[in-house]
């Protein structure tokens, strides 16, 4: 009943039934108080205001009785008795007053307040009897009269206000006791109330969290299994609640992925009949099996066309990241390739193949030509032979001029030594010579001092002479013949001194002349060190021409030999060449053979052109 | 190498230092030059009688001084002698060289340029003195060189140009055309300068 309402009106049920329940525990209550109440109002008017009006009746009593008793005892004093009868009368007042208050709240018999009240009526007599002896000044007999009389009435008034008073305690007591029962009924009652309450709130609280946890359960192990991929779960429900709804179209979410597995297992198993319908415009995953399909369609269309030989197609991928697209993209493109470069190769077999043909018919017949070339090649040997031996006796003469080539040589190089002995000499010569030069220049040196002290006495000389003419002068005419004389002298003076600047100038001259020999002898000096050091080149090109003619000479040696040996490898050169007609003469036969081979060859190249020829690639 | 060295002519050379030889052995012995010098010496000897024809000129000694020519009579000449040391004078005019002995007598040794006063020019060449007097001076002149003696004409003597201004003026006889002064070595002698008398306190 419970799993076909909807959840809030569950909620809303389970709630109004606690509510009730709180309502009436409520009621109850306030019924219980009411009555706890009344009965506490009642108790107060009756037992006590009554209890309290006799109380107050008993102790006035008491006061008029002594008051009776002041009025018999001090009669003497009139104003003492008129105090005590005023105060007598004020009692009777209040006594009368609290009867009738006795008399209506009274439960019990109301008789009996009559009675106290005709007690009181008696004893008013009495009284008023006492009072009026007393006042005639009878006081022994208004004694005698209050012993007898007023004692006797005032003992009824008393037994009769406490057989009151007793009815109302015991009024009182049983009121107590009634509100102490009325207590604990209403307790009892509100305890089972509130018990009851929690028992049925647990309860509907279960049923209501077990109606919506059950089916949410059921959901989320469903949910589990679907999203490890279980498709094979069932779930369905038969509530009309909103959890049957979830459930049911969780169900439905289930069939259609349960379709979608057989559908991709049908593709996986290669089989692309299959037709996809997309549930809804928003079924993604249905439209990209319905697309998947179709690519996976047109990829097979594309293959069909390949496997029968048409290869001009272009497939396109979906995206750049399609590997199957690009594969089949790069497939196409290589199998084209391969099909040209197939179709080229094949091209250039068949040309291969006739170029084999007509090379091996060449081939044959150039065999029979090589026989005869063989032969003719046999008489080339035997003249080489010959040649051969004319070889070695020329370079034996050309090892013997050698070996003199050498001794020259050796001579060559002792003349190179011998040359650079002489050119030391001739540097030493040349140091002698700057030596002697050297001296000349001292000694030419020294001429020079000798002539300066001839140009001294000259100048002297001169002197003297001009001496000489002035004292010829002073001698007057004798000295005439003197003064030419002395003239003479002075021009030879004169002369002297010419001769000796002359020979200064001479001296100059010589002396630059011995410096330019030195420097000349220090040149040839020079030039002697660099005649020696050719010399001992020339002399070191000279040992190293001597050493290559050795080699020569050694080499042309191994020619004599190397000739000899060539003339045995002549010997055996013409055997070869017979074993080399033979050869040829095989030759002839294999070259047929292959004639036919090619012949085979070109059958087989015609059928591949064949085969390639079925592959459309353009 | 072989070729260089056949260049030199060895046999000539050897002629050559030969002869130098020979020549230096005997120089004097050259014939044509002695005969030469004769001939010098003989033209020489023929002029002379010319030179007697002007025999009214005057005896003179020609020297140089400052690269100028000047003569003094022979008449005034003692002698010539080089000038080998001197001693200056103290507190002496400034033509006056210093004083030199001769053959025991002191002489005292003047230096013309600066007695006439010419621009200095250093000492050149003096290394020659000619010692002149009278009969009362004596003194020696500083001179270059001493060229020799030769005979002035009278007749030869020109007046004296322009050009010699100054206190060589009064000094100077007469210039000949070869730019020849000649002293008035009396006037020179006499002149009351060369007298040198000063007291130094």
């Amino acid at each position: 009943m419970l799993s076909n309402m909807k959840i809030r009106s569950r909620l809303a049920a389970g709630f109004s039934v606690l509510v009730l329940f709180l309502i009436l525990i409520g009621a109850l209550s306030l019924k219980n108080i009411a009555a706890e109440g009344d009965l506490l109002s009642e108790f107060y008017e009756h037992p006590f205001t009554v209890t309290n009006a006799i109380h107050q009746v008993d102790s006035n009593i008491v006061r008029m009785h002594r008051d009776m008793k002041d009025v018999v005892l001090y009669a003497n004093d009139a104003a003492d008795l008129e105090n005590s009868l005023t105060d007598i009368d004020h009692c009777e007042q209040i006594v009368y007053q609290q009867l009738a208050v006795a008399r209506e709240k009274f439960l019990g018999d109301k008789a009996k307040i009559d009675q106290i009240k005709e007690s009181m009526d008696q004893w008013k007599e009495v009284r008023s009897r006492t009072v009026s002896l007393v006042r005639q000044g009878k006081i022994k007999e208004a004694m005698a009269f209050h012993k007898t009389y007023a004692r006797r009435v005032v003992a009824k008034v008393d037994a009769q206000v406490n057989e009151v008073l007793k009815f109302s305690f015991g009024k009182a007591e049983s009121f107590a006791q009634e509100s102490k029962r009325n207590q604990r009924s209403t307790f009892a009652i509100t305890a089972i109330l509130v018990t009851l309450a929690g028992i049925l709130a647990a309860l509907i609280a279960f049923a209501i969290t077990a109606s919506i946890t059950r089916p949410l359960s059921d959901a989320v192990q469903a949910a589990d299994r679907l999203s490890q991929g279980d498709v094979s779960v069932e779930i369905d429900s038969n509530s009309a609640d909103e959890l049957g709804q979830l459930l049911r179209a969780m169900g439905k979410v289930v069939q259609s992925m349960r379709g979608m597995g057989e559908t991709a297992n049908r593709i996986a198993l290669g089989d692309l009949d299959v037709a996809v319908v997309p549930l809804s415009e928003r079924d993604v995953f249905g439209k990209a099996m319905r697309d998947m399909v179709a690519s996976l369609n047109s990829l097979a269309d594309n293959a069909d066309r390949i496997a029968s030989g048409d290869l001009t197609i272009e497939v396109l991928p979906a995206s750049p990241k399609d590997r199957l697209g690009n594969s089949f993209r790069t497939m196409t493109a290589n199998l084209r390739n391969l099909t040209v470069e197939i179709a080229e190769v094949v091209n250039v077999l068949a040309g291969s193949a006739a170029e084999i043909m007509t090379t091996v018919s060449e081939l044959a017949s150039s065999s029979a030509q090589t026989a005869t070339s063989i032969s003719e090649t046999n008489a080339t040997v035997q003249e080489i032979r010959q040649t051969t031996d004319l070889t070695s006796q020329k370079s034996r003469q050309v090892y013997e001029s050698a070996h003199r080539s050498t001794q020259i040589a050796r001579t060559g190089r002792e003349s190179v030594n011998s040359a650079i002995g002489g050119m030391q000499g001739i540097d030493e010569r040349m140091g002698f010579i700057a030596e002697r030069i050297v001296n000349l220049s001292e000694q030419s040196q020294a001429i020079g001092e000798i002539i300066a002290t001839v140009a001294d006495l000259a100048e002297q000389s001169n002197l003297l002479a001009v001496n000489a003419a002035i004292e010829a002068a002073k001698a007057g005419e004798h000295g005439k013949g003197f003064a030419v004389v002395a003239q003479e002298v002075k021009n030879l003076a004169t002369q002297s001194k010419q001769a000796t600047s002359q020979v200064r100038s001479i001296i100059g001259q010589i002396q630059k002349a011995t410096t330019a020999a030195v420097l000349a002898t220090e040149q040839g000096s020079k030039a002697v060190e660099a005649g020696v050091k050719q010399s001992s080149e020339a002399g070191e090109s000279i040992r190293q021409l001597a050493a290559s003619i050795e080699e020569s000479s050694n080499a042309t040696l191994q020619i004599v030999t190397s000739t000899q040996e060539q003339a045995i490898g002549m010997d055996q050169i013409a055997i070869a060449i017979q074993s080399i007609n033979q050869a040829s003469d095989q030759n002839v036969e294999g070259s047929r053979q292959i004639e036919a081979a090619a012949r085979n060859l070109y059958e087989l190249n015609q059928k591949l052109q064949q085969l390639v020829s079925g592959y459309k690639v353009a | 190498m072989s070729l260089k060295s056949s260049n030199i002519d060895w046999t000539a050379l050897l002629k050559r230092q030969e002869a130098a030889f020979t020549a230096a052995d005997a120089p004097s012995r050259d014939p044509e030059r002695e005969k030469s010098l004769l001939e010098e010496r003989a033209r020489q000897l023929s002029r002379q009688p010319e030179a007697d024809a002007a025999a009214a000129g005057l005896e003179c000694l020609e020297f140089m001084l400052s690269g100028e020519r000047y003569a003094i009579e022979l008449s005034y000449i003692a002698a010539t002698l080089p000038l080998t040391d001197f001693t200056p004078l103290f507190c002496a005019p400034s033509f006056v060289l210093g004083i030199t002995n001769l053959r025991g007598r002191i002489i005292s040794i003047v230096d013309l340029r600066r007695f006439f006063e010419l621009p200095a020019l250093g000492l050149s060449d003096l290394n020659r003195v000619i010692v002149v007097c009278d009969d009362r001076m004596e003194f020696g002149v500083l001179a270059d060189s001493i060229v020799g003696t030769r005979t002035v004409a009278s007749g030869e003597l020109l007046p004296i140009p322009d050009t010699f201004t100054g206190p060589r003026e009064e000094f100077v006889a007469g210039v000949t055309a070869e730019r020849l002064a000649l002293l008035d070595m009396a006037r020179i002698l006499a002149d009351p300068r060369m007298v040198v008398h000063e007291e130094v306190g």
